[in-house]
């Protein structure tokens, strides 16, 4: 997933919720920080804690 | 609630938990494996094999000791927690062998630095902490619409891509609650072979009249065995949980998906239409034949997902 797809999104006053392997979603979260987000296994723990 | 002096020392100690951390939550597993092997089944034996779960540990356990004077800051940081304990029916009496065999660990792995106020003051601090997690789970249960496992039968499987199947699971008594669209169940395996149980957490497709839709993607030792089980296996199933959940709120949505991501997406995305928001999902996939819920996808687009796809054969599974 390529930042420039994720930069055409336009999600200002959308609720944004992502989910997939740790290292994609990382940018994904990155890129858009209110996105809600679950990582697949415990690192979505870490993330929040 | 804790004294001064408790919460000073617990503070105090916490920058050398955090040095030691990992080897501390390590050894905590393995000693509480062998001391108290009955737990063992609660754990995911993949993540104690990659340290995810000692370095989830760990954080955690850092995270309260640095807010001991106010527990509530940590209280959304183990909301995942306290839904994964609801799901696989962790009860209080499991804390104090959690907190005898974590308080043996730090003694072990610091040796005289854990003096006998230290460890007397974290013995404290755990039981409050063990206290928090207690009365919210017995919030959580309370509310739930049955506790631990009960028996549910497959009534249907699908073959969805070569790498995923989609299973239908009925409760026996036909009693089930809705799963709040990204919430997960727990499905219990008798793998043969195996001397214990294992645990593994399922996002809920979508909710029926007595039971629920999963998709497992075939990786991992439960997930494989799952994919082995036909019509009519009987499988015990806890009851839905999960922070990870749509807010009902009437603002556009947007969902980004990475593979097999999708499965808690797919149950937000379709209720949302339902309720006539505005979806857009960015699904990322490595190739258009290994795209779960492909057709059901398409279906969402037919009232007005709007669907992107992006396909790249680098990804590689982290």
């Amino acid at each position: 997933m390529s930042a420039t797809q994720l930069e055409a999104l336009d999600v200002e006053g959308h609720d944004v919720y992502t989910c997939g392997p740790t290292a994609m979603m990382e940018t994904v979260v990155q890129m858009i920080p209110q996105a809600r987000y679950e990582f697949f296994g415990p690192s979505a723990v870490l993330a929040k804690a | 609630m804790l004294d001064q002096q408790t919460m000073d020392i617990v503070k105090a100690t916490a920058p050398v938990l955090k040095d030691h951390g990992v080897a501390i939550t390590s050894h905590f597993y393995k000693r509480m494996f062998e001391n108290n092997p009955e737990v063992r089944h609660f754990f995911n034996h993949t993540n104690q094999k990659r340290g995810r779960q000692p370095e989830a540990l760990a954080n955690a356990v850092y995270a309260a000791a640095v807010h001991i004077d106010r527990l509530e800051a940590i209280l959304p940081a183990i909301q995942p927690a306290l839904h994964k304990h609801k799901s696989l029916n962790i009860r209080p009496e499991h804390y104090p062998i959690v907190g005898e065999n974590l308080l043996g660990a730090i003694q072990d792995v610091l040796g005289e630095a854990a003096t006998p106020d230290i460890i007397d003051a974290w013995a404290k601090a755990y039981g409050v902490i063990a206290d928090v997690f207690i009365s919210l789970e017995k919030q959580m249960y309370a509310d739930a619409p049955w506790i631990g496992f009960k028996p549910f039968t497959v009534a249907e499987v699908i073959e969805d891509t070569p790498e995923v199947k989609r299973f239908h699971i009925k409760a026996n008594d036909g009693v089930v609650g809705t799963a709040i669209p990204g919430q997960y169940i727990s499905v219990q395996a008798h793998i043969a072979g195996e001397d214990i149980l294992h645990h593994r957490q399922y996002s809920v497709v979508e909710t029926t009249e007595d039971g629920y839709w999963i998709a497992p993607k075939a990786e991992g030792l439960v997930s494989n065995w799952l994919h082995e089980q036909t019509v009519g296996t009987e499988i015990p199933v806890s009851a839905p949980a999960g922070e990870f959940v749509l807010e009902d709120t009437d603002r556009p949505l947007t969902l980004v998906a990475g593979g097999i991501g999708i499965t808690p997406l797919f149950n937000m995305a379709k209720t949302a239409l339902g309720q006539g928001r505005s979806v857009t999902l960015l699904h990322a996939v490595r190739s258009t034949n290994l795209r779960p819920l492909s057709e059901e996808l398409d279906e969402l687009v037919n009232v007005g997902l709007h669907l992107i796809t992006h396909v790249d054969d680098t990804y590689q599974v982290a």
